[in-house]
This record gives structure tokens, sequence and C-alpha cells, in this order.
């Protein structure tokens, strides 16, 4: 982690370290993962010869013995006596019969919203849902203030005390309207005052307009702040860059530095950082951004026409990003890694991954135009438009949104299903020009980032238990 | 052939279970750094003792929902 001295507003990077890393294999010398299914369970050979197992349906990993691998009569080890072939087809249909992962409770309650506060930007960005200057097409720069307090009073209306609301401040670049923010936020803690419901504050931010005044805005609303940035400045300014076509990156530390200043007001501070054909350099992101002091680092692709080749360079960069993650610090530096971090909350708790993201069951998205969407994504699309009400058409939104999305896209079988949940609507959209008509090259991706996750969690979860126990033990 | 796992259990098993060690049980179900195969088990309830509610991916939406 570097060190930030508040004095200077500098950054102490500590590289040194960081020549120690390996580097990165060519994709076609990376060894890979090997995997048969036999029923719900999916037997994984990693690239250094262990043998694991996942219960697809079940969310449970297992480590095997390597003779459950040679059962397969195709392989050519395969060389079983004949009694131990049957134990471990005993004990696989054992497994197979397994019922220990649970699906949560499916409602429609709005738990939450996000705002577009500004529909413009001080940025250009080359990827950007509002298409690159933030307006998404649209004439009108801010919303209608007192129709969108009307909208999210509605909504807070319809939570039974107990639960939980999150406003989500997005842009264009929010921070262009700090007043905005302060007013809706004001607006939607008088409207739960009195009330049991836990209120959250979320922002994504270019983090460029980030100063004292605006630093000390967030702190106040306790936030969770997400910072944008794609990794070190060379790399960082190829996409995110200003109107004038110059890096953002300067202004981005800069801004960075407030938000330290009140770092311990803050929920969180993580960063988004977005790779594609443009970006492809994972490690390399990754080895900048996990020195800065974000709790969380979430790596997304861009989808676009003709992807594939990049979708697999991603998933292989950050594959290895995770072999790093781990081997420099263990479980707590791979959990940075929102994806690692998801995974492993997933198979700790077993609770079936369903959909993707929650958009349109229990998250909607309001633009400056007063109008209801079920993502950013969908901004300023007529055929994904669900009104501009004061109340959201409820039976429009239960008949276009209420089916998970892994029945929905037809993910039949896929052992990745309930740790995916069904792929991205808007990507399948940008891909194939349908919402449920699944992106391959997000399937190929999301599979090929989750072995390894398995594998990493596998690791963690044994030496874990071996540090507890204290000794090691063998089947016999 | 060897009936050793790749790298050494350390979780206790069910006696008669050799060649399939678990790794993760749902917690309700099972006590801590223990994990045997069940067929029955219906946990209620996170690690968190939460409410479920559905849980999201790793979608872009930068909201937990949990």
């Amino acid at each position: 982690m570097s060190k930030f001295d508040p004095k200077s507003g500098n950054f102490n990077f500590g590289f040194k370290h960081m020549t120690d890393f390996d580097a990165p294999l060519a994709p076609s010398q990376r060894p890979s993962f090997e995997t048969r299914r036999q029923g719900d369970i999916l037997l994984i050979k990693t690239p250094r010869g262990s043998v694991l197992g996942l219960h697809s349906r079940e969310l449970e990993v297992a480590q095997l013995d390597a003779a459950v691998w040679n059962l397969d009569e195709s392989s050519p080890a395969a060389a079983l006596e004949p009694s131990i072939a049957t134990e471990i087809r005993e004990e696989l249909a054992q497994w197979q019969a397994s019922r220990s992962g649970q699906d949560a409770q499916g409602d429609l309650l709005v738990r939450s919203l996000t705002v577009n506060v500004a529909q413009i930007c001080n940025l250009a960005c080359t990827y950007c849902a509002a298409g690159g200057d933030g307006t998404y097409g649209s004439k009108t720069k801010t919303p209608d203030l007192e129709k969108t307090e009307a909208q999210i009073a509605n909504l807070l209306g319809q939570l039974p005390d107990g639960e939980s609301f999150t406003l989500t401040f997005l842009g264009g670049e929010p921070l262009l309207h700090p007043d905005i923010i302060e007013r809706l936020a004001r607006h939607t803690r008088l409207m739960a005052a009195g009330r049991a419901l836990r209120l959250r504050f979320d922002i994504v931010t270019n983090a460029t307009l980030v100063d004292a005044e605006r630093a000390e805005l967030l702190a106040k609303l306790g936030a969770h702040v997400t910072v944008s940035m794609d990794g070190a400045p060379e790399q960082n300014d190829r996409a995110r860059i200003t109107k004038s076509g110059r890096g953002s990156s300067e202004l981005v530390l800069k801004g960075l530095a407030e938000l330290l200043k009140v770092r311990d007001r803050l929920h969180s501070l993580n960063v988004g950082a977005v790779f594609g054909r443009h970006n492809l350099d994972v490690v390399g992101a990754w080895k900048y951004l996990s020195q800065l002091p974000f709790q969380t680092l979430k790596f997304d692709f861009a989808a676009e026409a003709g992807d594939e080749t990049a979708s697999r360079l991603f998933a292989e960069g950050l594959c290895e990003v995770m072999e790093l993650a781990f081997a420099q610090g263990g479980e707590a530096e791979l959990r940075r890694l929102h994806v690692a971090d998801h995974l492993f909350r997933t198979l700790d708790d077993q609770l079936r991954v369903r959909n993707h993201c929650l958009a349109g069951k229990n998250h909607l998205q309001l633009d400056t135009n007063g109008r209801f969407t079920v993502c950013q994504w969908f901004v300023g699309q007529r055929d994904e438009d669900l009104g501009g009400q004061v109340q959201v058409d409820e039976g429009e939104r239960r008949a276009r949104f209420e089916r998970d999305l892994v029945d929905e896209n037809n993910c039949g079988n896929c052992w990745a299903r309930y740790m995916c949940g069904g792929g991205c609507m808007s990507v399948n959209k940008v891909k194939n020009g349908n919402k449920h008509e699944r992106d391959l090259a997000f399937c190929d991706r999301t599979r090929h980032t989750l072995l390894k996750g398995i594998e990493k969690y596998v690791e963690a979860r044994y030496n874990t238990t071996l540090d507890s126990a204290g000794a090691e033990r063998e089947i016999h | 052939m060897s009936k050793l796992v790749t790298t050494p259990p350390s979780i206790p098993q069910e006696p008669n279970v050799k060649f399939i060690k678990l790794v993760n049980k749902a917690p309700s179900t099972a006590p801590a750094a223990a994990s045997t195969l069940s067929t029955s088990a219906e946990p209620t309830a996170n690690s968190a003792g939460a409410k479920l509610t559905r849980r999201p991916g790793t979608g872009c939406i930068p909201v937990s929902g949990d």
C-alpha cells in the first residue's frame, strides 16, 4: 500500500518490491485448466495438476483424489482397479445428490436507485456509457429536483421498515453538481427520518473535480466512493481524457489526495477500471492501482463487436492478477479484487446468484429527464424506457424483469450459472441486439475467471484450515 | 496409483468418504472447520445471519444489494 503525505499531497509508492513479479506469459504459453462434467459436478484439473470439484448446483467445492480424474475411461491414465472405480462412482453419486445450496427470496422491492445528477461531463472517455460527453444524447443536463424528490419519496414509501435503500449519484460527472447531491441526500434522509430504514449513499466519480469542499460533502454523507481510473497515468490517459484531449491522471490523483484527507469518514474508497480492446494491460493496471489506498478494485470489460480475442486476453490478465495478489497478500489481498471477493462470498454462503445484477428487480435508474430505466446503460433507449411518472409502472416492470436472468437468458445447466447470474443484459444487447441472448465472449471470460477463482478459494481455505488445525492429515 | 488427495486434507471427513474432501459448507449447517458430504441440509441464513434477499453477481451497478 502506498503512503500518502497530506502536507505535500504526494504519494510514496514504494515500487521496489514490484520488480519481483514474474513477467507475464504470452497467451499461447499460459497453462490452462482442464474440465470434465459428471452431472452437476465439474471436475477441474488445474495447471498445477491438482484435481478439484465443483457441485455447480449446490456451490460446493472439493479437493479430489487424483484418481477421480482418472475415472474417465478415455483418459490414458485410466487404470483404476474396478473396486476403486466403484467407490469413486458411489461417492460422486452421493455428492451429486447433495442439497445445501439455496435460493434467496426474490421480491421486487426497489432497494437501490441511481440518479444521474448531471448528464454532462468534464471528461470525454472513449467507452463511456453516457456517450463520451456525458449527455446520453440528451439536452437536459440536470434533473428537475422536485420531481426527483417525489420519485425518491415514492420508492422509500414502498419499503417496509427494516429495509435498506441505496442512492447512487452518477453522471456524466456527478461532482459537477455537488449542490444537487447535497439536496437529494438531505431529502432522502428527511423522508427516511423516524423510520427503520438503512440508507446508503454511493457515488461514481472521475475524481478530477474533488476539492476540499466536495470531499467534505462526501464525508458528511459517509459515502461509498468509487473513483474511475484505468491504471497508471500512461495507461489511464489513453481513454480517460479531457475534452481538449489531455490525460486526466494528474487531476485524478489531486482529487484522490483530497479524498484521503477525509478517508476515515468515507464508508469506502474504491476504484473502477475499464478494460477492452483499448486497454488490455490488466496486470499493469493492478500493479499500479493496488498500491493506491483503495479498498476494492473493480475491473470491468467494455464489450464491443468483435471483442472475442480481447475478452480472452482480459480474462487471462485477470487470472494472472489473481495469482499475483494471492502470492503477495493471501486471501485479503486477493479479495480486494471485487470479482474474487464476490466468488468467495458466494462459495462461503452457498447462496445461488441467479442474476448478474439486480437491474429491474431491486434496482432502477433515473435520468435527467426524470425517466426510469433499469440501468445506466439503457438510459435514452426508447425500448428500455419504464416511464417518467412519479410512480413506476409496476405491471410493466414485473412483466419484463421479474424472471431471474439465469432462466431468462437460457443458461441451462452451465456449471458457472449460479456464480455468474446469467450475464449482463447490456452486453448481450451490444453484442447480439437482444438483451436476453447470451454473449458467448462474456460466458468464456466469466468461466475462465471463475476457474482461477475456485482454485484460489481452495488454496485459501485449505491453508486457513491447516493453520488452525496445526497438522496435516491424509485420506486413507 | 495413490489414493492421496493432491493436497493433504485437514477437515474431518466421514469415515466412508475417501476421494472427495469438501472445502466449503454453508455456515448454518456445518460447524467451523468441519465438513462432510451431506444430503439433506437446508440452511436458512447466510454467514452474516442476515435476511436472504436476491444476491447480485458482479454486474457493474455499484451496489451490493445485500
